[in-house]
């Protein structure tokens, strides 16, 4: 049990570090999901429009940034192109986030052989790279977006139940649970409605930094000819039809889609580091009031062991890739530690701003 | 004695892993809708000889848990079916390709340890204008898939300077290995990046030790502060992404082998996923799993070799 008295920031309060790399890559991140959403509107060709006499035109005032080998102009499929490109990675980060936390609620709540059986497969999914597991899927089912969707979501439950099942031991221990289950309310309600709100922040922060490793791998899939149907726009598989321009001395219409690709990722993953990190200690971000960490009281036989502090068989936790501050790959003792504890004390949903609790 | 204990449970571990592993790669083929003969001769002239075959090649008539076993004392002969496209054991083409794939990911392997390590090692001892550098790069390069990479260095080094060949395997080690630079490099990109922030973000949490500054203030040199103390201690966080760089690696050669055009198990794995020759599909999968698993038994190994303060009873207790 760790004493700390401090404001809880809660979820409305997401503050971050303002740097221009910062804003750069959020006016990035903007553009991007704004050409997503009007694409439809902005693009001057039909994507689809075969016509030969283009065939991997350079920049003109018709075709603003060319055209690829079947003439088709690539600014209309890169518009168009970036509505799959982040629609399917959104779609495993909603998925595996939404499942990965109730796997994980379940697992840390229950306890018992429930909780033995989902660590071991979540140490059976952690063998299977995502892509392998949507390679495996889509040879089964055949290509589209959808089973590769649903198979990188699988692939990166465990990130987000692992987690969450360590902050759910950790919120059990409180007080302020015991007092709820006093007063009679369901386990359910509990989890919902009081340890959510609490562990949410660090479970967000954690389960959106999959996006740019979802963005990659999807757009790997599109580029093996595995993923979107072979007619819809899509970065990665504007790669592999670039790749035969490219050989022949055209890089314009591969070149394209790879920067899109390269700078969407760049920028979505600085700007998810910069939100609420995972270990909110190091920031100044975080106002404690008081702060006592190295003094553990525990009675002996309570403490169970987390499995984000084992080290054995399961791979490290992914390093965040684009954090200014260092990162460690494995939960560093501090990270573990705030992983266990996590930030501040529990309020009651709605009193966020002025609630003030201490855990002996 | 404490470790030959701790090493057994582990291998038992990984072995139940991985039984886990092939029972999901067995059972994949029963998600699919339809019968398993129609599934695996999918799109394929079902001849009832074919099917017979099939049958007697799958046990089809057998309970499920029997042909589980059966398929699985096949694997334990090395008998791993036969492909439904190329129409040979699946074993035969699995030998042709792996020695090419391996050379390949072991290249990769090379650059990703000394470049990696050199980086994040010169990013955390030099700090300021290097390290801001290489904090750019490193951004760069684990936002920048493989695929990409490959597509783009081929574009630069082979077709429009024309430094390297621009696909194919070679004859011969050393024409192998001027053929499997390029795609070497374009495997390793992502992973310097991962590992040079790994190791910097480690080096930087050792210098800040106590340690450290007693070692400086009795004047030991620099270097040799930086080598036996800062390095060695971040040692162990580096070796513990061990396995997961070798996972990267084998399934990012899918991308770089399709994309250069080299005949490994990578390329193999994309042809046989498109044409669903899904007992190719099954066994590639399965050495991709293994070979992850055993490596992350090798670091999980050495790393209370490498680290001594990782205690084997603090580990197996919190298994």
């Amino acid at each position: 049990m760790t004493a700390v008295l401090t404001r809880r920031p809660g979820l409305a309060k997401i503050r971050t570090a303002r740097s221009p790399l910062y804003l750069t890559c959020l006016g990035l991140v903007a553009l991007v999901t704004a050409a997503a959403l009007l694409a439809p509107w902005l693009v001057p060709y039909d994507p689809n429009s075969v016509d030969l006499g283009n065939a991997l035109a350079g920049p003109s005032a018709e075709h603003l940034l060319g055209a690829d080998a079947a003439g088709r102009d690539t600014l209309s499929r890169l518009l168009l192109g970036a509505r799959t490109s982040l629609l399917g990675p959104l779609g495993v980060v909603v998925f595996s986030t939404v499942a990965g936390i109730a796997v994980g609620m379940v697992a840390g709540w229950r306890g018992g052989w429930l909780d033995s059986v989902l660590s071991r497969s979540t140490e059976l999914v952690f063998a299977f790279p995502g892509m392998l597991l949507a390679i495996l899927i889509i040879s089964i089912y055949g290509e589209g977006l959808l089973a590769p969707v649903i198979a990188l979501s699988v692939a990166y439950l465990p990130y987000v139940s692992r987690l969450t099942r360590s902050l759910v031991l950790a919120e059990r221990r409180r007080p302020y649970v015991s007092a709820y289950q006093v007063q009679g309310h369901s386990a359910l309600q509990i989890c919902l409605r009081h340890i959510l709100p609490n562990i949410a922040p660090v479970v967000l922060a954690q389960s959106t930094i999959n996006f740019g490793y979802a963005l990659m791998d999807l757009a790997g899939l599109s580029f093996l000819g595995l993923g979107v149907p072979a007619l819809t726009p899509d970065w990665g598989r504007m790669v592999f039809d670039g790749q035969t321009a490219i050989q022949q001395g055209y890089p314009l219409s591969a070149v394209l889609p790879s920067v899109f690709i390269v700078l969407t990722v760049v920028a979505f993953n600085v700007v998810e580091n910069a939100g609420p990190t995972a270990s909110p200690g190091e920031t100044d971000d975080f106002p404690y009031t008081l702060d006592v960490r190295g003094l553990r009281v525990a009675l002996p036989g309570t403490a169970r062991p987390s499995s984000t502090a084992s080290t054995s068989t399961s791979p490290p936790a992914r390093p965040s890739p684009s954090s200014a501050s260092p990162a460690p790959a494995r939960p560093s003792p501090r990270a573990a530690r705030s992983a266990c504890c996590p930030p501040g004390p529990p309020s009651r949903a709605g009193s966020a701003s002025s609630d003030r609790t201490c855990s002996p | 004695m404490n470790f030959l204990r701790f090493a057994a449970r582990r291998v038992a571990e990984m072995a139940a892993t991985l039984l886990g592993a092939s029972f999901v790669v067995f059972g994949a083929m029963y998600l699919a809708p339809g019968d398993p003969a129609s599934f695996l001769l999918s799109g394929r002239s079902a001849s009832p000889e074919a099917l017979a075959a099939i049958n007697a090649q799958y046990h089809l008539d057998d309970p499920f848990f029997v042909r589980y076993l059966r398929w699985l004392g096949d694997l334990a002969h090395g008998d791993f079916g036969r492909s439904i496209t190329y129409r040979t054991d699946v074993s035969r083409l699995l030998a042709d390709r792996l020695p090419t794939t391996l050379l390949l990911v072991v290249m990769a392997l090379a650059v990703v340890v000394v470049v990696g390590l050199v980086l994040g090692w010169i990013s955390a001892v030099r700090g300021g204008a290097t390290d801001s550098a290489v904090l750019v790069g490193t951004t760069l390069a684990v936002g920048t898939p493989s695929f990409v990479a490959a597509v783009l260095l081929q574009g630069l080094f082979a077709v429009n300077l024309g430094w390297f060949p621009s696909s194919g395997t070679g004859d011969g080690l050393l024409d192998q290995m001027w053929h499997l630079t390029l795609p070497a490099v374009a495997l390793a990109l992502y992973l310097i990046g991962m590992l040079a922030r790994v190791t910097r973000s480690a080096m930087l949490e050792a210098l800040d030790s106590e340690h450290v500054t007693v070692a400086r203030s009795r004047g030991v040199p620099e270097r040799q502060v930086i080598r036996r103390h800062v390095f060695r201690n971040s040692l162990g966080t580096v070796l513990t992404t061990g396995g997961l760089i070798v996972s990267t690696l084998l399934v990012c050669t899918i991308l770089v082998e399709t994309a250069f055009s080299i005949g490994g198990i990578g390329q193999l794995l994309e042809l046989s996923t498109s044409t669903k020759d899904f007992p190719t599909v099954q066994a590639i999968s399965l050495i991709i799993v293994a070979l992850f698993m055993i490596v992350n038994l090798i670091v999980d190994l050495l790393l209370p070799l490498v680290d001594p303060r990782i205690t084997l009873g603090a580990r197996s207790s919190s298994v």
